[in-house]
């Protein structure tokens, strides 16, 4: 059980906001949208692990 | 694990999820679904890892029914399709897209049809036998 994923995912989320704020202000629009971009691809990576876990227990408790 | 840890593990899960989530909605909402999708996909682990024996108590029931185990396979798969497809069709919504929710329960739905055809043709060879064992009866 890694419950800290969640955390790891909101202070990801936070810290991306955070950070995209601060470029935005300081007038690097595109700075800010990579790094939106790459706070989305991060977590989505650490999200896939999860999704294909979920998809095996399923196809294994069901018999899928 | 016991019952009463298990629900509480749940429950602090989602509440955390939950939490998190309004606060990143604001500013993130991107982020925000990942990790009501994350959250979705750990608590359905914890719980289908405890699930084994509600699955041996259903199967001894049919069996002291009389029911046969490929019947019990197909309604096991259709539970699964139904949960991957509310998985998916939640998530969908929490994003906004309806409509590509409605396409995930279209095709969960599609798919339990296909899995209940034989179900569907046993019940058909039984009326046809009961038919015509009364047309030869009468």
């Amino acid at each position: 059980m890694d419950v800290d994923l969640i955390f790891k995912i909101a202070a990801i989320g936070i810290i991306v906001a955070v950070l995209n704020q601060l470029l935005i202000r300081s007038g690097r629009e595109e700075q800010g949208m990579l790094i939106t971009l790459a706070g989305l691809v991060v977590v989505l990576s650490m999200i896939v692990v999860q999704i294909s876990d979920l998809f095996d227990t399923v196809k294994a408790v069901f018999g899928l | 694990m016991n019952i009463a840890e298990l629900l509480v593990t749940a429950v602090g899960i989602l509440l955390c999820a939950a939490l998190l989530c309004v606060v990143l909605r604001n500013q993130r909402p991107e982020l925000a679904i990942c990790l009501g999708l994350a959250a979705g996909a750990l608590v359905l682990v914890l719980l289908l890892s405890e699930i084994a024996p509600l699955f041996s108590a259903v199967r001894n029931m049919m069996q002291s029914g009389g029911l046969s185990a490929e019947w019990l396979a197909v309604v096991l798969k259709a539970a699964g399709v139904c949960l991957l497809t509310q998985l998916v069709a939640d998530t969908c919504r929490d994003a906004g897209e309806t409509a590509l929710a409605g396409k995930a329960e279209l095709a969960g739905r599609v798919l339990l049809l296909l899995l209940a055809i034989p179900l569907y043709e046993q019940i058909l060879s039984l009326v046809t036998q009961l038919i015509s064992g009364r047309v030869v009866s009468g």
